[in-house]
């Protein structure tokens, strides 16, 4: 029976799931920068003796600073109510403003003079009050102060008003100069105040131009005012050049901090570092940007996450910052370099910044990429243990626990896994009406001879994620549970789209060994089993289907796990079809719709069997091809929670209520299934049968569309790449060979538990999940508040790492003992992985490993026998040929099975 | 067959049986040299909104339903041979959150589950075709439909607090993210129509994209269950891409561009024009309250057409090929007129005329919920 079979090559498709829809983390673009949520935003800056963040500029929400931008003409005016928000530090690197002081010692005013020399001074220690201050104004008179006081308040509208009142009354009077240049300056500041606020960056942009503005030689606020306005608009070299021309223009001290403060929150790292790059460290090797320099570091681990930088960080300025942020409280900064490790393939590293960051409060993403860490170093049941404590509120983790425990689930001889596991893991695919935790459920009852519940949760599976797999399992068990009916409109329903299932009828003639349910009572099944060992056949998968290549001998539909034929099957073997190749672009002519029936064994076909003693099996043509409906009419709601009453009754609803109408085109469908672009060709076509044309007018079978492709250029290809052997590698399982132990695992296999007793878990609340912003607004999103679990989980992590470690010490690559110190970090990793049958990333491990420390035979070995499994035979044969006599001796014995669970 | 789709288009073209529109040119119907009559400020707004119950109409609604939805939760497709699409399933989703109708909500999304999602990955197959054996007709997907469910999931998460919708909304928003999306193009992030012959790989001009799949309300949401994504940067390179559209002869997109190159050109094989495809990318963008005047005065001019018809344009030409027929279309003129300072639209766009099909009745609720959310003065009281 070829159930279970199959279930092996799912496991696949299951398990570069895992890798990759949570596995975005690892790869590419797409890491997760740890203040994942908006709420968190970048963490504060927050080196310890800094200078205070440099206030923010036009969009400020903080009313003036205290040190207004200009000093005040009159010391005793009133302070302009919030005369605008452009805010400047301070006034270090700026000329201080005269005119006031000249205008009170035009005045005669010493009092006022002296005053304000001292306001100046203490302002700007650097100044000294200058030598001509009785010079008088070329302009305005004694008379300016109320023009002045105008000024100040802001009034620039009745200032206007006032001067050209003047004028009218005194004809020889001029304003002074001071006081114009002031005025043009305030309204040139008013003015990008009013556009900044607005959002019209680029009426800003065009204002600043227009007036030929110098952002380098105005304000300070003013130039970050305009570079920032040029970032928003993607303007980067115009900001560029304007934080450029700040700092080169001699602005110092605390302005040059906060300019790269300022650009670092504007631009991409790659480019603040050419500002950065402007400020040269004194011979000492100190900078005057030390301050911020675990900022500076943080943007740069921020940048290499998110692929805008591709050196590593430096490591004695990692160090720094792992210093800072093993004491800093907040467990985003831990969480930085967490990922930041993780990313960077230092995966045990990563584990132990996360659990750092774990403990420190972090939240569920925190928890997300410890689940990650773990996942990596193979540490699969740890992974489950923190997803399922941590799988709200963040659903990643949700989904990372479903997918997790379906590898184990899916296997051809499944793992014991406790009752509670199971139980939970039902709760959990109920909430979430998850098809890929129920289709795991239902092969793991399947395959422990457990039909009755299997077809429940295959039930369920087929109406939440109706792929070929799911499909095919929920017609075994309607066919193990006797659903004669519903097996047969099953199978009409998915002809022409689905070979697999059809194969059910139309086997491959292929000898697939019994199922272990099917062993149990058929002593015939396990002697023919048995004697298929005997003669010396192993297990192994095919390669996977490469497009636009003919399928070579076997009907095979998809990669699927198909055991290499056997003894009976070489009897059978049939050559190549010549005209099988999936053409990718060429296309026949459509056969015409009106012709005969295309049902018909005696049309010439592409995909005939040449083989003469390929029979093609009797089917009762009452039972098929017979016409049936084609919806799918299977529906499951998520565990009892609609309007008050369990879902799926709600689901069944009268349609009166609803006053839908009913189907349109409510025929049965078609006796002969036509062609899908993107699926290959049906069993029964290699006794003749022919398909009537697709939509498209498509002829020919093509190449699956389904989940084994991706563009080029896109992530999963990126990801797949890298995986695809390590997924295929390891399918055999040495418990297939051993029949009594098999029976006694089956015989121990635990019950699942069926849907309906899967709805009253601990989640099952009868309140409803809550959403994100209900969780907030209570203060809910905070870990301690989730469960009791995730810290408990947290601390029982160590012990898990030790117990992998142990065993990793005597641990084997290719069979034979490896030595590794388990202070050797990379050397565990490698282990892990080797373990868990990634044999890419072994090589990637110790690729990194190399750099640093020199190889030891056990780890050549490793190496060599990764590179044997990647398919790699001659770099694996230097290796192996250039190691010992007795590493040699290791390497002559083929290895029947590398993986040891 | 009023709307080409695009798949079919393209298997079409695949063949070489596509006859490309032989038509008898008219009048240019716009310029980017046409004088702007008053040019107006747009009033786009642009916050972060749910859309949960924005479709007030309970008549308007019920009408749809009943005339689109089948209560096995099919939406069918009235002008395009009773067919379904993920496209369709996924702007019923939308309605059913919009019209805070979650009972058809379920049996739309119960329909979807059960027959769209037969890949083996989170995409949906994206055509269904009843009275056929099987009913999918393709494997393939399109995008547009997976990122409207997925949106609508999320928007129904957010409603109804559903646990469920929330996953499911997540597995195809990564799928989208991580099998669709081009992350690393000079012309930054590159959403592919499809898995299946859009790429470079795949075409002598490619890559294909379809503006209109770029599902900018969409994107803004999404952020909500898969944040590790670039979204934003999609809705970036959406309006980069806009903008060298707009700087072509007429200013309009086609329905299907060739990103070969630098350049933005018209895909082989699909007509050049602005048609049932582009005529959503001003009703997206202004849904999502984003770009800027550049990005609408192409639009703008298509919608302010005097003669009262709306016209397909061949974009080569500039000239109208032929007229978008059904009402409906017209709420994405109305729409767009609207959307600057002081904008206010007829009656007409109230009201969703009896009698049309599918799509064009579709897109009117849709331009009713976007005004509904975004900009109050068009929308009815």
């Amino acid at each position: 029976m070829r159930a279970s079979l199959i279930i092996r090559s799912f496991l696949g498709a299951s398990a570069l799931a895992i890798l990759s829809a949570q596995g975005v983390l690892a790869q590419g673009g797409f890491i997760v920068d740890v203040p994942a949520g908006e709420k968190r935003g970048p963490a504060p800056v927050k080196p310890p003796g800094a200078a205070q963040p440099p206030a923010p500029a036009l969009p400020a929400a903080k009313p003036a600073p205290a040190v207004p931008a200009q000093p005040e003409p009159v010391a005793t005016a009133p302070k302009a109510e919030n005369e605008n928000r452009l805010a400047p530090l301070d006034n270090a690197g700026q000329q201080p403003d005269e005119s006031a002081l000249r205008y009170y010692a035009s005045l005669q005013q010493t009092a006022r003079v002296e005053t304000e020399i001292k306001r100046l001074q203490r302002l700007y220690p650097d100044w000294r009050p200058p030598e001509n201050l009785s010079a008088t104004p070329s302009a305005g008179g004694v008379d300016e102060q109320p023009l002045w006081d105008l000024f100040s308040l802001n009034q620039i509208e009745k200032l206007h008003a006032e001067i050209a009142r003047r004028k009218l009354a005194e004809p020889n009077w001029t304003p002074s100069e001071d006081l114009l240049d002031k005025i043009r300056k305030k309204e040139t500041r008013n003015k990008i105040a009013r556009l900044w606020e607005s959002g019209k960056w680029k009426d800003m942009i065009a204002f600043v131009k227009e007036g030929g503005i110098d952002p380098s030689e105005a304000d300070i606020d003013i130039a970050w005012t305009v570079a920032e306005a040029y970032a928003k608009v993607k303007q980067t070299s115009d900001a560029l050049t304007v934080y450029k021309s700040i700092i080169s223009n001699g602005a110092h001290g605390r302005h040059r901090i906060a300019t790269i403060q300022k650009a670092m929150a504007v631009l991409s790292m790659k480019h603040v570092e050419e500002i950065i790059a402007l400020v040269k460290p004194d011979a000492n090797g100190r900078s005057e940007l030390d301050p911020i320099a675990i900022d500076i570091t943080r943007g740069r681990i921020s940048a290499f996450l998110h692929d805008e930088r591709k050196d590593l960080i430096p490591a004695d300025e990692l160090n720094k910052f792992e210093e800072f942020a093993r004491k800093d409280k907040d467990p985003n900064q831990p969480g930085l370099v967490a990922w930041y490790h993780y990313k960077n393939k230092s995966v045990p590293q990563a584990l132990e910044w996360f659990k750092h960051a774990i403990t420190q409060g972090g939240d569920s993403m925190i928890a997300h990429g410890l689940a990650h860490s773990l996942r990596e170093l193979g540490l699969y049941r740890d992974t489950e243990e923190v997803t399922y404590a941590w799988r709200q509120p963040l659903i990643h983790n949700a989904i990372l626990f479903i997918d997790i425990l379906e590898r184990d689930l899916t296997k051809e001889i499944p793992p014991y896994i406790e009752p509670h596991r199971l139980k939970r893991y039902a709760e959990v695919t109920m909430d979430t009406a998850s098809g890929e935790g129920a289709q795991g459920l239902a092969w793991y009852a399947y395959n422990t001879c457990q039909f009755p519940v299997a077809l429940e949760w295959f039930e369920r599976a087929a109406s939440w994620l109706p792929k070929e797999a799911t499909v095919y399992g929920y017609a075994l068990a309607l066919r193990r549970m006797k659903k004669t009916k519903e097996f047969w409109e099953t199978l009409n329903r998915y002809d022409g789209l689905f070979p697999k299932v059809i194969e059910i009828i139309y086997p491959d003639g292929y000898y697939h060994p019994p199922t272990p349910c099917d062993l149990i009572n058929n002593r015939s099944a396990q002697q023919k089993y048995q004697q298929h060992y005997a003669n010396g056949a192993a297990f192994s998968v095919p390669a996977p289907y490469v497009a636009g290549q003919p399928l070579a001998g076997a009907p095979q539909t998809f990669g699927y796990g198909q055991y290499q034929r056997g003894p009976v099957a070489q009897q059978v073997q049939t050559p190549p079809p010549q005209a099988a190749a999936y053409p990718q672009h060429s296309f026949q002519q459509a056969p015409q719709a009106s012709a005969a029936p295309a049902w018909s064994g005696s049309a010439p076909n592409f995909y005939r069997s040449a083989d003469p003693n390929d029979r093609e099996p009797r089917i009762d043509r009452k039972l098929f091809p017979v016409a049936v409906d084609p919806q799918n009419p299977l529906r499951h709601y998520p565990a009892g929670r609609y309007m008050g009453q369990p879902a799926a009754q709600a689901a069944q609803l009268p349609a009166a209520q609803t006053a839908l109408p009913r189907e349109p085109v409510p025929g049965m469908g078609m006796l002969v299934a036509r062609r899908i672009p993107g699926v290959g060709p049906m069993p029964y076509e290699r006794w003749g049968y022919q398909l009537l044309p697709g939509f498209n007018g498509i002829a020919a079978a093509s190449p699956p569309h389904n989940a084994a492709r991706a563009p080029e250029g896109t992530l999963w290809t990126t990801l797949h790449a890298k995986d695809a052997q390590a997924t295929i590698a390891g399918a055999a399982d040495p418990l297939r060979q051993d029949i009594a132990a098999l029976l006694e695992r089956l015989a121990r296999a635990p019950r699942v538990p069926s849907p309906s007793a899967s709805l009253n878990g601990p989640w099952n609340s009868p309140k409803p999940y809550k959403s994100r912003e209900q969780l907030e607004s209570e203060g809910l999103l905070q870990p301690s508040q989730i469960s009791a679990g995730p810290a408990q989980i947290a601390a029982q992590i160590p012990a898990s790492i030790v117990r992998t470690q142990e065993p990793s010490a005597g641990q084997q690559a290719g069979g034979h003992a490896i030595r590794i110190a388990a202070t050797d970090t990379l050397a565990v990793q490698a282990n892990a992985q080797y373990n868990a049958g990634q044999y890419p990333a072994v090589l990637e491990t110790l690729d990194r490993r190399m750099r640093n420390h020199p190889e030891t035979e056990d780890i050549k070995l490793m190496r060599a026998w990764s590179l044997l499994h990647s398919g790699n035979v001659d770099e694996a044969r230097k290796i192996f040929s250039s190691l010992g006599p007795a590493a040699r001796r290791n390497s002559a014995a083929a290895p029947a099975e590398s993986r040891t669970r | 067959m009023i709307r080409h789709h695009v798949f079919a288009a393209l298997s079409a073209t695949m063949m070489g049986l596509f006859a490309a529109p032989v038509l008898a040119q008219e009048k240019p119907v716009t310029s980017p040299a046409a004088p702007a009559r008053e040019k107006r400020q747009l009033a786009l707004d642009a916050r972060e909104l749910p859309l949960g119950g924005m479709l007030h109409n309970r008549q308007l609604w019920l009408a749809y339903k009943t005339r689109f939805v089948t209560a096995q939760g099919r939406v069918v497709d009235t002008g395009n041979g009773m067919i379904s699409h993920s496209e369709g399933q996924g702007y019923g989703m939308l309605l059913a959150v919009a019209a805070n109708d979650r009972q058809t909500f379920d049996r739309i999304w119960g329909w979807t589950r059960a027959n769209l999602f037969v890949r083996d990955d989170q995409l949906m197959a994206w055509r269904w075709e009843p009275g056929q054996r099987p009913a999918v007709a393709d494997l393939n997907n399109a995008t547009d439909g997976d990122l409207l469910v997925a949106w609508a999931l999320t928007e129904a998460a957010e409603l109804w607090a559903e646990l469920s919708y929330r996953v499911a909304a997540r597995r195809i928003a990564v799928e989208v993210g991580r099998k669709l999306v081009l992350f690393k193009t000079s012309a930054g992030a590159l959403l592919l129509p499809g898995i299946n012959g859009f790429s470079q790989a795949e075409r002598p001009d490619g890559p294909v994209v379809n503006l209109s799949y770029y599902i900018f309300p969409a994107f803004a949401r999404l952020k909500l269950v898969a944040p590790e994504y670039d979204w934003k940067g999609l809705t970036q390179s959406g309006l980069d891409l806009l903008k060298k559209t707009a700087a072509a002869k007429g200013g309009l997109p086609s329905d299907w561009t060739s990103l070969k190159g630098d350049a933005a050109a018209p895909a082989e094989g699909f007509p050049p024009a602005f048609a049932y495809n582009a005529v959503r990318i001003p009703l997206y963008l202004a849904w999502a309250g984003i770009g800027e005047a550049e990005h609408y005065a192409p639009f703008q001019a298509w919608a302010a057409s005097k003669s009262g018809a709306l016209s397909v344009v061949d974009i080569k030409t500039g000239h109208s090929t032929d007229t978008f027929r059904e009402p409906g279309y017209k709420a994405i003129a109305d729409l767009l007129n609207c959307i600057v300072e002081g904008g206010r639209t007829g009656s007409d766009f109230n009201f969703v005329r009896d009698g049309q099909n599918y799509y064009p009745a579709t897109l009117h609720l849709l331009a009713l919920v976007a005004a509904k959310m975004r900009y109050a003065s068009c929308a009815p009281a």
